[in-house]
């Protein structure tokens, strides 16, 4: 299942050269997520010839004055914290030089993300591979969320696997570029990050109170995503996407989400209220306990949605 | 461990409402208590003159109120002042050195804790323009090496949230409660 798309040699600055030459050599481009985020390139230690992936953040010109960003306090500070088997491991940060103003991950190398499985012409198996796909993600996402760590920005690209024997024997999340650790007394977050596709409808709504229910609605899309070979919501923007929502799920009521029509007008907009479509019918591959676990973890009131660790006791995924 | 963390099971059926946000309260206590015996500032490094600690603290604290700052990131600071000082190798000396750390540890705390940061020109302003831009940067990094990036850490302002909070004071006495204690 070789089939990393090759995109060639990453473009360094000469100094970034200088740093990471020394120790590691054969440099191949693995993913590009615009100059924002930071390519992602894999290399090999020259002393233990160990392929690893490494991503560079640089800090912008007009912030350098003002020291490293706080985008890259975060991103590493919980990248640090973080230990566990289903999350993509941080080896080192290098910033071997005072000189260079760059912040060098060093990660463990996995081949590919999800996203590129979902475009093979072989896509996985999802009636075999779902259960423990389902079960590893959502151990990553429980130890994150023990840990008041809102990942914000999970998508099919951010998942990584490995396979043995046509079985997931890896999986990691990764990119917490705009993950955040929150601390009891609950603030508003920003609402600005992430893909809107698998975006929770409380974020999309507008609602800044927002807590680890967002990444569940998210692996629900991406296990619908799954099981349908195509993104289960489609759209540019908040409003479209919203729309898609209520068209599949009906529109949020006061019974189902105590609360949503006083703080949200968008959904007056919709009437009479749609009624949700029945799930069954648009996953006929999935078996009774599938349909039941999905439509918990895409329940539209956040407080009523499945949680990582209920989810893991969820009949479905009990081996 | 019961006597850090009182059940709050109470406070939990006060606000069902915002159930989903205690959802893992008690768990997130325990990995806190846990983490913090980890992570904990030790006499391990050198020498620290507690005179001077006292001082620079007092002086970062007035800073800190001045800026009207966070309390999250008073809390933090002083952490990452500790931490960096039960690490270094040598004994910091100067009142003057061991303010650059302080007020190092004030901009990094500041930088991970609010949403509108200080920047390095508000901290040479605080620190009566002692140091330059330069010098504090590099602290900076000197002390991020140092701590290996962590910062997401369970200041000492976490429990003593999360205590309060279990009391079950009404809101008034809640606020008053806080300001007494920070």
């Amino acid at each position: 299942m070789e089939e990393i798309v090759h995109l060639g040699i990453p473009f360094l600055t000469p100094d970034q050269w200088d740093v990471i030459t020394p120790a590691y050599k054969d440099f191949e481009l693995i993913r590009s997520e615009g100059p924002r985020f930071g390519d992602m390139f894999k290399c090999k230690l020259k002393s233990t010839k160990e392929v690893v992936a490494m991503k560079i953040l640089t800090i912008p010109e007009d912030q350098k004055s003002n020291g490293i960003p706080y985008s890259i306090l975060n991103h590493v500070s919980i990248l640090k914290t973080l230990n566990h088997p289903n999350i993509l491991k941080l080896h080192t940060v290098l910033r071997t030089d005072l000189d260079v103003e760059d912040v060098f991950l060093v990660f463990e190398y996995i081949d590919v993300s999800l996203k590129k499985f979902l475009a093979t012409p072989f896509p996985i198996d999802v009636i075999k591979l779902g259960k423990p796909f389902l079960r590893q993600a959502l151990s990553g996402l429980a130890y994150l969320h023990v840990q008041k760590i809102i990942h914000r920005n999970l998508k099919p690209n951010n998942i990584l696997l490995s396979f043995q024997n046509h079985e997931i024997s890896k999986l990691k999340l990764t990119d917490f570029g705009v993950a955040k650790s929150i601390e009891p007394p609950l603030s508003p977050y920003s609402i600005n990050m992430g893909n809107p596709c698998y975006k929770a409808p409380e974020l999309l709504l507008g609602f800044t109170n927002y807590s680890t229910a967002v990444d569940i609605w998210s692996m629900g899309c991406i296990f619908a995503e799954m099981i349908k070979l195509q993104p289960l919501f489609i759209g540019n923007d908040g409003p479209k996407i919203l729309t898609e929502i209520f068209c599949l799920l009906g529109t949020p009521t006061e019974e189902n989400w105590p609360g949503v029509a006083s703080l949200c007008s968008f959904i007056q907009a919709f009437d009479p209220p749609i009624k949700p479509k029945d799930l069954a019918a648009e996953f006929p591959k999935l078996e009774p306990d599938g349909l039941d676990l999905l439509s918990r973890m895409l329940c539209l009131c956040p407080n009523s949605r499945i949680s990582a660790v209920e989810a893991l006791e969820h009949p479905y995924l009990r081996p | 461990m019961n006597i850090l963390c009182p059940s709050v099971h109470n406070s939990e059926k006060l606000s069902q409402s915002v159930k989903k946000l205690t959802d893992y309260d008690d768990d997130l206590y325990k990995f806190y208590y846990i983490a913090e015996s980890q992570i904990a500032a030790n006499s391990n490094g050198c020498n620290v003159d507690s005179q001077m600690r006292k001082k620079v603290i007092d002086w970062l604290i007035q800073k800190h109120y001045e800026q009207k700052l966070n309390s999250e990131t008073l809390y933090l600071s002083i952490n990452i002042l500790d931490r960096y000082l039960s690490k270094t190798e040598f004994e910091v000396t100067t009142q003057s050195n061991f303010e650059l750390i302080g007020v190092t540890a004030l901009l990094l705390a500041s930088k991970y804790e609010q949403k509108s940061a200080v920047g390095v020109y508000d901290v040479e302003y605080m620190a009566d323009y002692a140091f330059t831009p330069d010098e504090i940067c590099e602290m900076e990094k000197i002390i991020l090496k140092k701590l290996n990036w962590v910062l997401s850490v369970p200041t000492t302002y976490v429990f003593l949230v999360r205590n309060i909070r279990s009391c079950l004071l009404p809101d008034e006495d809640r606020r008053i409660m806080e300001n007494l204690a920070s």
